[in-house]
């Protein structure tokens, strides 16, 4: 056995966490429509402190994660956002950070790129200033955003735009958006199904989400020249891959994903200030539940074609129906299915073609 | 063979020490991105065994050469001193080489 396969090996058996996320802080100096988790503190309980995020990081380590995310709210709210990515990368982490990067100019890229930060996800809501400012609720905010997304590419980080498609508001803006990404070379996912927010309500959602024709418009135009890759992974999501990633919030609440932080389902000792991290995945209820939900433990799933392209997300369902087992979204269902027609007009197209070829050669 | 100099890991790479080795990714490897938009990686992994690793770890800006050896000749009861010193050497060179690694100064009591 190589090297390489003797690591991975290792790895496997131990059902190593390949992930951190840190959601530094629910605070965010934008105030955006559809954001799940703005200011969410319902217990006034108090966020954790340098040194607490610095021990979840060694922790983290312990448990072998290669990788930390360092989000919100708006990370660089964070007054020691520097002190706690530097002892990341010290420690070895890679660095990948998700932001309005509003607060972002020359010194603070200069210091990104002294950290070799490694991915920097940005959200931008639309290329016209006044619906982006809408979406965001701060006027001046498309401009400090823009001029960000400017100054990192100059420095050549490795930009993902992250849109969130909005019923009635920027639906019309994502190929202007797609355009604006493929010209600076920047990443670009557009978020289609809506997370409840935190207090496990759907209003966000009954108002905001696209609907299932609009979908299809954003799934067309923006993969013209791009494939969507078919997964045949077991786990419909990393969450309940036995690898999967860990997630602490502002507060120290460890879950397997960021969408479980809902008050009706949070286990208040799944809290980095009660147990250590590596005994929460023995003792949580969720987390017991979680590992060994592959997609046959899902009727509506088990037989469905189109899966390969779907990222179901089932503790959306669990918050939507009470059950994981719930039906998946019409949002996961279409975007799947479009990818799917998509993917299999490219394949008919190709194999045309390549019967062409053939009779030509003959 | 006192070598009092001192290294220091550059934050050019991501590791983590799996078993008794480690994986490094080289992190400005990345940056080429592709015309269709997406991030193209075409990332540089590299992959220590058990003695590259041991010295890996050992590499923290601390320790000096000299003390690089010493824990290595009491972790694998090597006798050879000098063979022990030639390996660090070129490990440390290799991870020189591949910009994991900077000359930090040097130990005083070492010299």
């Amino acid at each position: 056995m190589d090297l390489k396969a003797k690591i991975d090996n290792i790895e496997f058996k131990k059902l190593t966490p390949r992930a951190l996320f840190c959601e530094l802080t629910f605070r965010c100096n934008l105030n955006c429509i559809h954001c799940f988790c703005n200011g969410y503190n319902p217990e006034g309980e108090k966020e954790l402190t340098f040194e607490e995020w610095r021990d979840c990081i060694d922790q983290a380590i312990e448990r072998g994660v290669a990788w930390v995310t360092f989000s919100g709210g708006e990370p660089f709210l964070h007054p020691r956002i520097f002190d706690l990515m530097l002892y990341a990368r010290q420690a070895g982490l890679s660095v990948i950070l998700k932001t309005n990067a509003t607060l972002i100019g020359r010194d603070e890229v200069r210091r990104l790129k002294e950290l070799y930060v490694r991915d920097i996800a940005v959200s931008l809501y639309a290329m016209n200033p006044e619906i982006h400012d809408r979406v965001t609720g701060v006027s001046g905010s498309f401009e400090k955003t823009m001029q960000a997304v400017k100054l990192l590419r100059e420095e050549n980080f490795a930009v993902y735009l992250t849109p969130v498609a909005l019923k009635g508001i920027n639906v019309s803006e994502i190929l202007p958006m797609y355009e604006f990404a493929r010209k600076n070379r920047c990443s670009f996912s557009v978020g289609i199904d809506l997370l409840p927010n935190y207090a496990g309500l759907d209003d966000i959602v009954e108002k905001l989400q696209i609907s299932a024709e609009d979908i299809k418009m954003i799934v067309e135009e923006t993969s013209k020249d791009r494939n969507f890759v078919a997964s045949e992974a077991r786990y419909p999501c990393g969450v309940s891959d036995p690898n999967g990633p860990i997630h602490i919030n502002p507060y120290g609440y460890v879950f397997p994903c960021l969408t479980m932080q809902v008050e009706r389902i949070i286990d208040k000792n799944d809290n980095v200030r009660i147990r250590r991290l590596s005994e929460i995945p023995a003792k949580s209820t969720f987390y017991k539940l979680l590992p060994g939900l592959t997609w046959d433990s899902f009727p509506e799933c088990k037989e469905c074609r189109y899966r390969i392209y779907c990222h179901r997300c089932f503790i959306a369902e669990y918050i939507r129906t009470g059950s994981f087992y719930g039906s998946p979204s019409y949002a996961n269902c279409a975007t799947a299915r479009f990818a799917y027609e998509i993917m299999q007009e490219r394949r008919d197209v190709n194999a045309k073609k390549q019967m062409e070829n053939a009779c030509n050669r003959n | 063979m006192k070598d009092a100099r001192i290294y220091k890991k550059t934050f050019r790479s991501a590791w983590r020490n799996i078993g008794e080795h480690t994986v490094a990714i080289m992190l400005d490897d990345y940056n080429e991105l592709d015309e269709l938009g997406g991030v193209e990686r075409n990332e540089t992994v590299v992959y220590f065994n058990e003695t590259a690793s041991a010295i890996w770890n050992l590499t923290d800006g601390k320790n000096s050469v000299n003390d690089i050896v010493s824990r290595l000749e009491s972790r694998f009861s090597a006798k050879d001193k000098t063979l022990i010193y030639t390996d660090v050497l070129n490990i440390l060179n290799e991870f020189k080489k591949l910009g994991l690694i900077e000359e930090n100064g040097s130990k005083s009591q070492d010299r």
